[in-house]
């Protein structure tokens, strides 16, 4: 595809050439993002520790050794060795299987949760910021409500209130999570409407549903999946310390957060049930950490030059 | 003519700044010289570097820039080879600065009144963290009440009512009335030198000219001289004895305000005045063709060579001396750095 | 606006928040689908005693008269009895509150001094030692979970060193008085040393627990906070007036940085109430966090619903206690 060279090359070329062109600076924006991207150290390491997560959560089955919920009594509480990295629990599991096994549970979690927290979000924010008056002040107090409490201590009550499962605790989660989104959301919506375009639009003829979906909604999604990357490594921990409470992933699930809670009771002797599958999650909070801080020095205004 | 400078003499000035985007040199051998009680203007365009030079004399340059060469000569001490402490204990008292935006040049959360006391307090060094120094408790509080005092004098000086004004805070105030308490903040300690830097640029124009008409009176009573940095000819002609033109990190042209009016010599200048408007006139402005240099790799010889319309076949060579015109009296001080009056000897 | 009308006007909201709080609480734990009733008296009970129990509980009236109930039972403070303990919720909370408030306080002291520190001497330091060595502090501090890190610090410290204690929040032999409830208070008021370097001892990890992460997102604001400060105006203006880098500093840049630092205490502390929970486990801490986990695994319906509008009663407090602070900390907010 040759690319055009002026405006008038533009207007006769194809409308995909008019689309790109139409959106020349959003996709200059983005180039000189990723261009800083490449530069940042901690969003690349980050970046990479995350890769590696999702590639084994992508290939668990392949790459565990045993299975991850097979028992073997005779064997229980070996120490690690070579055939057993992470050493066996106190079912005779393999915990190093287990621990990849839990991968999946992993980014099923982050994924469930941040889709439902998102799509929750923006339509409380920006039905709240569009429409501003009354309902806004709604809106606005029942977030308040949710926000009055400790984030874990909500989702700890949802989960149980639920009954503790690995679905209702994402669920709990959820629903701890909107809050920030929809404020994020409300901001945007409330810059947009009163941007002139939108005027004239309704000039025309459009509905609130339209403008909504086709002009606010488009603006809002990127800070809020900003904010998501940022706040992943929070979603994980609050997610494994449900895990740990007995309030999410119950047994024989290798979620990360139970499987430490398991070997709570054998640290003395038998400390890597307990050691690995923490280092794991710390593996990968840290990894959204680094590249969560990244990305905010990236979109930071004194050093986009 | 020998160049006499007692109150500063700043010679063959160089000051670097080390950017992610290479290494621009900001000053390129800065020559200026004042004395006791004289009005010093530098202009020159945004990026010439004279904020630099100002920052430089009160070695308020920060990483990542530096000063390189030259000695900055203020009575006869060199500031570039100071401590810190020694620094410390001229700045706020010999030597005091005004800057640019005064609102945002005053901490937001000290009232004004406090934030004039302390540079007076300053003056006696104990409150200034300087631990050679140290007073007596009943010494302090004594002094105390002594410093109040001369913080609403200062402040009725500059024409604000000390009652209402002492404790506001800076955001309360306006542009006009922030600058007032920078400038009695900055007298308080009367200095021998007053460098303002850029002083009304952030104000409204009638603002502007209380404000300078302020200084001018209180100057005059203290004998205080006054480098004042500006982009504005006129301001400068108004205010001033001396003009020194800034280009790309030299100072291009210097002298007194009558002879670089009546006769500018470097080319830059004559283009700066060419570019003023004049009222009742209807000539076309004619503004200087090209754009101001890349600092990172500037021009070599004479930085405004590329632009000149006198360009000689030396002038990308090396760069002129700063020399006086032949046939300048000491009341005209006129100096120029160009191969056009370049005297051979 | 003046401070006074400022604090009004947020006391207001706040109670208007609480009341929605209890309403939420309230649906929450009618709506769930496990019957209350069956837990305490199990399957088999004949209808009569199920009935006579449903009574005792309220639980036959209408909704309605339920909410109207569990409102007025609110105002009087009485926030029904606890299924498992059968003592009025309220006294179970007394009880444990002490022990909570105790940990909170230390966990954010530390968190305060040790944040503030390391952000400060970041900020100053940039780039050299102290800079990095508290950067590589702070991510660990977000990303390391608290209830893995803890369990790991017992099994250093406890099983292979033996200088601290696993748990609890003073030896088993030791008695304290209760007086005030605070072990280390009542310890000193009744001047018995030993108690108290033993409580000492025994709140060093968790402590040190809960108030890591705490630490971390507040040396990491301190940090940014510091470095915005310490390249405005008025900073060069206080270094033009001859002012020592040390007095610049510590009069003039740190009560400017510190600003967004307070609001972040705020949040944290929210943060340290949910870590409370997991810490408290952990360390088998007598407090209001443990209470709540059991009362959760036991479904303790009265203790749930008490214990959470507790916390969030006191999370709501030291919110607001904070945006009174940071207005009163800077005064272009009062406007």
């Amino acid at each position: 595809m040759n690319k055009p060279s002026s405006a008038a090359d533009v207007a006769q070329g194809s409308a995909f050439q008019k689309f790109l062109h139409e959106r020349k600076p959003m996709l200059d924006d983005m180039k000189h993002s990723v261009y800083l991207w490449k530069k940042t150290p901690l969003a690349l390491i980050g970046t990479v520790i995350i890769g590696i997560f999702l590639l084994i959560a992508l290939f668990a089955p392949l790459l565990a050794p045993y299975s991850a919920v097979g028992t073997d009594l005779a064997h229980k509480l070996e120490a690690p060795s070579a055939a057993h990295p992470f050493g066996l629990d106190q079912f005779g599991r393999d915990v190093l299987s287990r621990v990849i096994m839990g991968s999946r549970i992993e980014v099923q979690i982050i994924f469930i949760i941040s889709v439902i927290s998102i799509s929750i979000g923006l339509c409380v924010g920006i039905i709240a910021g569009y429409f501003g008056g009354v309902v806004d002040e709604i809106l606005m107090r029942i977030t308040d409500i949710f926000l009055a409490f400790p984030r874990l201590v909500l989702a700890m009550a949802f989960a149980a209130a639920l009954r503790p499962t690995l679905t209702n605790a994402i669920v709990a989660i959820s629903l701890v999570e909107w809050t920030v989104y929809a404020r994020l959301a409300r901001a945007e919506a409330i810059k947009v409407r009163s941007q002139p375009y939108i005027e004239a639009i309704r000039a025309l003829g459009a509905s609130d549903a339209k403008i909504m979906f086709f002009h606010v909604l488009p603006m809002s999604i990127s800070p809020v999946i900003v904010q998501l990357t940022m706040r992943m490594g929070t979603i994980i921990l609050t997610a494994a310390s449900l895990g740990f409470l007995g309030l999410g992933a119950q047994p024989p699930l290798p979620e990360w957060g139970a499987i430490v809670s398991d070997g709570r009771s054998y640290l003395m002797e038998n400390w890597w049930i307990t050691t690995f599958p923490g280092m794991a999650i710390a593996f990968t909070v840290l990894g959204f950490n680094l590249l969560g801080d990244g990305i905010r020095d990236i979109l930071d205004p004194r050093i986009r030059r | 003519m020998r160049r006499n400078g007692d109150l500063l003499d700043i010679s063959n000035l160089r000051v670097v700044f080390d950017t992610y985007a290479g290494q621009v040199k900001a000053l390129n051998g800065v020559e200026l010289w004042m004395n006791h009680g004289e009005r010093l203007s530098v202009v020159g365009e945004t990026g010439c570097g004279k904020s630099v030079t100002a920052l430089s004399i009160m070695r308020l340059i920060e990483e990542p820039g530096r000063i390189t060469e030259g000695s900055i000569r203020f009575e006869g001490r060199d500031l570039v080879s100071l401590s810190e402490s020694e620094l410390n204990r001229i700045r706020g008292k010999d030597i005091a600065m005004i800057f640019q935006e005064p609102v945002a040049a005053l901490n937001p959360v000290m009232k004004v009144g406090a934030q004039i006391v302390e540079n007076i307090e300053c003056q006696k060094n104990a409150a200034c963290g300087d631990d050679e120094v140290r007073t007596s408790k009943r010494a302090e509080r004594a002094g105390k009440s002594a410093s109040l005092e001369l913080m609403r004098a200062m402040l009725g000086h500059v024409g604000l009512d000390w009652q209402r004004t002492e404790n506001l805070y800076p955001h309360e105030l306006s542009g006009g009335m922030a600058q007032r308490v920078m400038i009695a903040m900055a007298l308080s300690s009367r200095p021998r030198l007053l460098i303002a830097d850029e002083p009304t640029s952030a104000l409204d124009v009638t603002i502007q000219a209380q404000i300078l008409n302020l200084l001018n009176t209180l100057v005059r009573e203290t004998n205080t001289a006054v480098l004042l940095i500006t982009h504005a000819m006129g301001i400068a002609a108004q205010f001033s004895d001396f003009i020194a033109v800034m280009y790309a990190g030299n100072v291009v042209e210097y002298s007194s305000v009558e002879s670089i009016f009546s006769n500018p010599l470097h080319p830059y200048t004559m283009g700066l005045l060419k570019a003023v408007p004049k009222i009742g006139s209807a000539e076309e402005l004619q503004s200087i063709p090209g754009i101001v240099p890349d600092l990172v790799s500037p021009p070599s010889g004479c930085r405004f060579h590329p632009r000149c319309p006198h360009r000689r076949p030396e002038c990308d060579k090396e760069q002129p001396r700063f020399e006086p015109v032949q046939g300048t009296t000491e009341a005209d001080r006129h100096y120029v750095a160009c191969f056009l009056y370049q005297n051979d000897h | 606006m003046e401070l006074g009308s400022f604090i009004l006007k947020r006391l207001f909201l706040m109670v208007l928040v609480i009341f929605g709080v209890l309403i939420i609480v309230f649906v929450v734990t009618r709506i769930i689908p496990a019957d209350p009733v069956g837990a305490i008296l199990g399957g088999n009970a004949p209808p009569s005693t199920v009935d006579a129990m449903r009574h005792q509980l309220g639980l036959d009236k209408s909704i309605f008269a339920q909410l109207l109930d569990y409102l007025g039972g609110m105002l009087r403070g009485n926030l029904g009895n606890s299924l498992v303990s059968s003592r009025p919720v309220i006294t179970d909370i007394m009880e444990y509150l002490p022990a909570t408030i105790e940990l909170a306080i230390s966990s954010i002291l530390f968190a305060v001094i040790l944040g503030v520190l390391l952000g400060l001497l970041s900020a100053v330091f940039r780039n050299h030692f102290i800079d990095h060595f508290s950067r590589v502090f702070s991510i660990l501090g977000i990303s390391l979970p608290g209830f893995w890190l803890g369990l790991i610090l017992i099994l250093i410290f406890y099983y292979k060193l033996g200088w601290l204690p696993s748990g609890g929040q003073y030896d088993m032999f030791l008695f304290p008085t209760r007086i005030t409830g605070f072990v280390l208070l009542d310890s000193i008021i009744s001047g018995d040393w030993n108690l108290f370097f033993n409580a000492l001892k025994h709140l060093i990890l968790p402590t040190f627990i809960l108030g890591y992460s705490s630490t971390a997102s507040i040396a990491r604001i301190m940090r940014a906070s510091m470095l915005d400060v310490l390249h405005q105006n008025y900073i060069r203006t206080a270094r033009a007036k001859g002012l020592s880098k040390r007095v610049v500093i510590l009069r003039h840049a740190l009560k400017n940085a510190l600003i967004p630092v307070i609001t972040i205490i705020g949040l944290e502390f929210g943060s340290l109430l949910s870590g409370a929970v997991l810490t408290e486990t952990i360390f088998a801490w007598p407090g209001l966090g443990r209470y709540i986990v059991n009362s959760l695994l036991t479904l303790d319906y009265p203790a749930i619903s008490g214990g959470t509008i507790f916390i969030a009663l006191i999370y709501s407090l030291v919110n607001l206690v904070v945006d009174i602070l940071y207005a009163a900390a800077d005064p272009r907010m009062r406007s």
